[in-house]
């Protein structure tokens, strides 16, 4: 009925193999893409390896396991900024003198116009713009990863330049 | 109307903004381990390794003060010029937190002549610190301040132990901070812990500190969260406890940021050698013993059982301001007019209907106090679910919830996994999903017979129907008919 234990073993095996070579083979851009949309790099590490795990223990073999591997930075990138907004909801609700929120972090978050930017923009526009941009995806690619339509790709993407150009005043802007 | 910006120099811009990275991709072998293994144990492995002598240095330390002071001692941590260690393994130690300790002065510490501190006088509030120092440590901890017109000794209090339930490898930092006078920055001591824990830590070290808080000042305990990996559930109970101190904490919880690092706070009282008289509780609060982690016993606070007639149960969202929102739950609000405990309540169990392959992360997210905390527990769920109970018994059924009243214990359900999908959720119909909350200390009927969430959008909004339910167990209640859900789909 089913496959032998050991037939599914050693496939589970074949899978795991898959998707460490194709994380081990875009680390870097795996990393910096979870660094871009969620402004801060030590954050990428975690969120670029838990996607590996992720993937990695996934019940059904990814076909794509780079696409995979990026559709779930996207995800937890996206999971993580929910997090950061409901913290600073209740931050706002806490004293404030009981909150410690300037300071270095804040250096941190100042120091990137072009990070600020893109953070300043809407989930979905950024996601689009580091995809579209920072990785270099097509259209369609783009598409598939955040589960939208190409035509949505092309609204967001062009929202995003403009917004970022207006943003960042640029001199033709 | 603006222009819009070149792309080719928003890659440009994009490329710049990428600090460089130096860290290196794991080996094959250590990825194919993780895969099987707990990730936290591997990544953190050779940051342990690390700081393992240096954790041994500051528990010797302690050790050494806890024997030789009785008071009038300094703090131990003053003379910690090297052992502080950001649990970050950062490379930039000069951002750290505990790194800045070795130049601070232990201002706190004066002296322990000033009466001990009575509870009645310390307020106990929540901190939140996101992204600090650099290293994007999300840290939360509470501060205790002196509301009283004069300084107190906080000698023995509060002592810290942490009980970490669950099959957790999760480490877990501890940071002790005075921020007294003029919030200088940092005081600290930081313990790490690693490995499987299911019993008890105890943070018994902290509790060796001596601390004179000037009336108007504070000090502050945080926890460390954000450097590990988030992978299996934890659980931790943080127990405050003061050998010098009366009265009750007003503060029931706290948590940690990672979503899967819930830890909870409960006040407790310590029988030590220098009992103080036991106030009354507040109304509304009972004392109730709890277990012990030393050779004094402790005292707890837990409010009475939420009577499920003043629970209200109403939709809750958290997403993004959009219609069709990816993160949807239940908002659980005390509307009573006393603190009730959600102790053993709710049980959340999610029914996936017809073969659904699309996995769930549970979350719980709890505020009290006047939303000052969250509580988060952060469960995950994957596989083909045919008509199985997803059933989080053996995390939020051990949670202990204070709600104060008008306070809301929020559950939420995420859709998290979507890849190789057109939409995110491509099988489920979720018109037949029912939650079930259950509470086993729970009497009467939740006001809500259900609830109605969009669950993403961009396969069109779907239903999502809460049902509540009441457990029949050892304390059983009268089972509510299940209510079921008739809706079709609604934009």
């Amino acid at each position: 009925m089913g496959a032998s234990p050991e037939k599914t073993r050693s496939a589970r095996s074949d899978d795991v193999d898959l998707v460490a070579r194709a994380y081990i083979g875009h680390f870097h851009e795996l990393t910096r893409l979870a660094m871009l949309l969620m402004g801060n790099s030590a954050e990428a590490e975690e969120i670029a390896q838990e996607a590996y795990v992720r993937t990695a223990r996934a019940h059904r073999r990814p076909e794509d396991p780079l696409a995979y591997l990026r559709q779930s930075v996207v995800n937890l990138s996206r999971s993580s900024l929910r997090r950061r907004l409901v913290a600073r909801r209740y931050m706002v609700a806490t004293r404030p003198d009981d909150l410690v929120t300037d300071g270095p972090s804040t250096t941190i978050l100042d120091r990137d116009a072009i990070m600020q930017a893109l953070h300043s923009l809407p989930r979905r526009v950024r996601e689009v713009l580091v995809l579209r941009y920072y990785s270099d995806l097509s259209v369609a690619d783009t598409a598939h990863t955040l589960g939208i339509s190409t035509g949505a790709v092309t609204s967001y993407a062009s929202r995003g330049l403009t917004r970022l150009s207006t943003i960042m005043e640029e001199p033709d802007a | 109307m603006p222009n819009a910006m070149d792309p080719d120099r928003l890659r440009r811009l994009l490329a710049r903004a990428v600090e460089p990275l130096n860290s290196q991709p794991p080996s094959h072998d250590e990825l194919t381990d993780l895969a099987h293994r707990r990730p936290a144990s591997k990544r953190l492995a050779p940051i342990f390794g690390g700081v393992a002598a240096v954790v041994v240095v500051i528990v010797a330390v302690f050790v050494v003060f806890s024997i030789a002071g009785q008071g009038g001692r300094p703090h131990p941590l003053a003379t910690q010029t090297t052992t502080s260690e950001s649990p970050t393994d950062s490379p930039s130690p000069t951002n750290s937190p505990t790194s800045t300790a070795t130049t601070s002065s232990p201002t706190a510490t004066t002296s322990d002549s000033a009466p001990a501190c009575k509870m009645t006088n310390v307020h106990i509030s929540v901190v939140i610190v996101p992204y600090i120092l650099g290293h994007n440590l999300d840290v939360r901890g509470f501060y205790l301040s002196n509301t009283g017109e004069s300084p107190c000794s906080m000698n023995g209090y509060p002592s810290l132990v942490i009980t970490q339930g669950g099959s957790s490898a999760v480490p877990m930092s501890y940071a002790h901070y005075s921020a007294s006078d003029e919030e200088k920055w940092p005081l600290a001591s930081t313990l790490q812990k690693h490995g499987n824990v299911a019993p008890v830590m105890s943070g018994s070290k902290v509790s060796e500190d001596s601390i004179t808080v000037d009336s108007g000042s504070r000090v502050a305990f945080f926890l460390l969260a954000g450097t590990f990996h988030c992978d299996a559930p934890l659980f931790a109970t943080l127990h405050i406890s003061g050998a010098a101190t009366t009265g009750s904490i007003s503060i029931s919880h706290i948590n940690g940021f990672c979503p899967h690092h819930t830890i909870k706070v409960t006040p407790v009282m310590k029988l030590g050698p220098n009992p103080l008289p036991i106030e009354s509780p507040p109304p509304g609060v009972k004392w109730t013993e709890s277990a012990t982690n030393g050779p004094t016993s402790t005292l707890a606070i837990a409010a009475p059982a939420c009577n499920m007639t003043n629970i209200h149960a109403s939709f809750a969202n958290l997403g993004e301001s959009t219609p069709l929102t990816e993160d949807a739950g239940v908002s659980l609000t005390n509307t009573g007019d006393s603190p009730c405990s959600l102790d053993g309540y709710p049980t959340l169990s999610i029914t996936l209907p017809n073969g659904s392959d699309s996995p769930w992360t549970i979350r719980h997210w709890g505020e009290s106090a006047g939303s000052e905390s969250l509580l988060i527990e952060h469960m995950a769920k994957r596989g083909i679910i045919a008509t199985t109970t997803y059933s989080g018994n053996d995390t939020l059924s051990s949670e202990k919830v204070t709600l104060a009243p008008d306070d809301s214990a929020l559950l939420f359900m995420e859709n998290q996994y979507t890849q190789g999908h057109p939409c995110h959720t491509p099988h489920v119909d979720l018109r037949g999903v029912t939650w079930r909350l259950s509470g086993a200390s729970a009497t009467g009927s939740l006001t809500t017979s259900h609830v109605r969430a969009l669950i993403d959008g961009l396969c069109g909004p779907s239903v999502l129907y809460v049902t509540p339910v009441m457990k029949s167990g050892s304390n059983p209640l009268p089972t509510q008919p299940h209510i079921t859900g008739s809706e079709t789909s609604q934009p």
